[in-house]
């Protein structure tokens, strides 16, 4: 396979957050993000997994252009974020698109659907006001969700399928790169299989290429081609997905995957006995 | 299952779920309707001393509910039917004395938000030794204080005393969440529940938070309820488990078999839909969405989202049926 330019790539992301303020209170600083750098090639989905705190969603953030970057550079598909956020804030949002974790919180109660998934074609002008309606209810019958969704309000669907909405909304600019920030935790174990399948569907058939940030291993070992472990802002361990999670190297990626409970009887009896010698 | 020393035919019984003459609690037909709504219909089932039962489900599915029934916990809007017998005595039926008897002093619960069951404005300090001079009339100030700073000893807290002058937002996540535990145990209950005591933490601190819950189970032989949407928690700890949906108890069955040989095409697919640590398979969605429970129940509710429905499953509710002494599921159409 010949290597193509990637999608995404980051060199020394930081970013310091201070809190207190005056001289009643010290300032402190926090560093959430600590010179992290990776590249995700085009068409592949890259993982980011870490508890909380560790510094995963404030890298989505910055890729997203949503958080300040104090230092280092990130460039998705050809373009640094930090400039083009200066020169071309519009065409900048048409490459990359952001998937939140609720998908309760990331739908506006008072739009209908239509307009919500069809607010992005009307901002970038892509397409004519007339065709917008079709546009929209090809996208959201590409996502799963039936044509007279247009006509209603969020609250009428449940979480999964507000977050298959919340998709939709994300591809109507037909964006290269999706920021996915845990897009499954908030639903419940039956419909996470759904989004995560649709997402690879989507995959395959746009070619899009994906961050995935979350704190589930076993999510992230299904969808990811790489991953990268994050604590405390910086990246302790990257690599392909399989080696990561049969073979990880650092203390902490081997602390993560022994926590992570297994849904098999048999792996507690193991440790029970373990324990008794 | 022969059983060869009286040790093991206990020990069997118990662990088949065959449940001994005096279960710690029974609930019998338990409704709970809100209006309309039914939250949980016609819900049965004993927990044995010592035992450490789960109950899982996603929302919605009358989990959560049903463990806040357990302490007659529910809001004024609630309409309730049936027994919740705990020691004999039916919980949904007992006055207001008896229930503040009943809550913190023999029942522990412990809940999901730790943040919110903290309040800000006293000390940990203050709110143990407050827990248990409510429970243990008379008792002095020093014998309360000890008996904090031992309990959040034993919840793993490496420096009680600093831990009983601070306030909540002083702890950490993982902190808080010992604390509460430390709370619901300070009047050594008989029976704990733990109503998603581990959602809101993260992996590592979620697996110390369990070990805990089993270690206090086994060290002082009281029964445990832990109620969870995870199914890997539950494989974690429980010996016996209640799969929810729809407001029913769908399969109930020792924790072994429920993942080895599982009845119900729900908990089948439940199953299947888990990614899994470790193991790389193409994992199958559960088509659908979860029920309304608005809908009267005339059908399995599970039908509209069952690979293996047949006609009898739009039809009628399935009733209980038994694969063994310790193994119950409803289903029409269940899996050989």
């Amino acid at each position: 396979m010949t290597q193509q330019a990637p999608a995404i790539i980051t060199k020394d992301l930081c970013r310091t957050f201070y809190s207190g303020h005056g001289f009643a209170f010290r300032r402190r600083s926090v560093k959430a993000v600590d010179g992290v750098g990776f590249a995700v090639q085009p068409g592949t989905t890259f993982g980011i997994v870490g508890e909380s705190g560790s510094g995963k969603s404030t890298v989505a953030r910055m890729l997203c252009g949503l958080e300040r970057i104090d230092s280092g550079s990130a460039i998705v598909d050809g373009h640094d974020v930090s400039e083009t956020l200066k020169s071309d804030p519009l065409g900048f949002r048409k490459t990359l698109q952001l998937v939140f974790q609720d998908p309760y919180a990331a739908l506006n109660p008072y739009w209908k659907i239509g307009d919500l998934v069809g607010e992005g074609m009307r901002v970038h002008g892509l397409c004519p006001a007339g065709d917008r309606k079709v546009r929209v209810v090809d996208l959201l019958d590409q996502c799963g969700i039936p044509a007279n969704a247009v006509d209603r309000y969020p609250h009428e669907f449940s979480g999964g399928q507000r977050q298959r909405i919340c998709i939709a909304r994300a591809l109507a600019v037909q964006p290269k790169v999706l920021v996915l920030d845990e897009p499954v935790s908030a639903l419940d174990v039956s419909i996470q299989a759904q989004i995560l399948l649709l997402l690879q569907e989507l995959q395959r058939e746009l070619g899009l290429t994906y961050v995935f940030i979350s704190h589930n291993l076993a999510v992230v070992e299904q969808i990811c081609d790489r991953v990268a472990v994050m604590k405390t802002g910086r990246i302790v361990e990257t690599g392909e997905t399989e080696q990561v999670i049969h073979a990880p190297q650092h203390p902490y990626t081997q602390a993560l995957i022994a926590s992570t409970p297994i849904p098999e009887p048999r792996c507690r009896r193991m440790t029970e006995d373990t324990e008794q010698v | 299952m022969t059983a060869t020393g009286s040790q093991t035919a206990e020990g069997d019984a118990f662990r088949a779920g065959v449940i001994v003459a005096e279960p710690l609690l029974r609930v019998e037909g338990l409704h709970v309707r809100f209006g309309p709504l039914r939250a949980v219909s016609g819900v049965s089932f004993a927990i044995a001393k010592g035992e450490f039962y789960g109950v899982v489900g996603e929302s919605g599915s009358g989990k959560s509910i049903t463990a806040r029934s357990l302490i007659n916990l529910l809001p004024p809007a609630a309409r309730v039917s049936g027994k919740v017998l705990f020691q004999g005595r039916d919980v949904l039926q007992a006055g207001s004395a008896e229930l503040r008897a009943l809550r913190g002093r023999s029942i522990g619960f412990i809940f999901q938000d730790a943040i919110a069951a903290l309040d800000p404005v006293y000390t940990i300090g203050d709110q143990l030794i407050e827990a248990y001079r409510a429970n243990v009339p008379g008792a002095d100030l020093r014998t309360a204080r000890g008996h904090a700073r031992d309990l959040l000893a034993e919840v793993g807290i490496t420096d009680p005393d600093r831990c009983l002058a601070s306030y909540p937002h002083q702890l950490s996540g993982g902190m808080k969440q010992r604390v509460v535990i430390a709370a619901a145990l300070i009047s050594d209950p008989e029976l704990i529940i733990a109503d998603e005591p581990t959602t809101a933490l993260d992996v590592t601190v979620q697996r110390q938070v369990l070990d805990l819950l089993q270690r206090v189970v086994a060290r002082r032989g009281v029964s445990a309820i832990i109620i969870t949407h995870d199914l890997g928690v539950v494989a974690e700890v429980c010996d016996r488990v209640a799969v929810f949906y729809g407001g029913m108890i769908v399969e109930e069955a020792d924790t072994h078999t429920l993942f080895t040989r599982p009845r119900h095409p729900y908990t089948a697919a439940l199953l299947d839909s888990l990614p899994k640590l470790g193991v790389k398979k193409p994992f199958k969605a559960i088509p659908g969405v979860p029920p309304k429970i608005t809908q009267a129940l005339t059908a399995c509710p599970f039908e509209p989202r069952c690979p293996r429905a047949v006609a009898q499953c739009a039809q009628a509710c399935p009733a209980e049926s038994r694969a063994a002494a310790s193994h119950s599921y409803r289903c029409h159409s269940p899996l050989p």
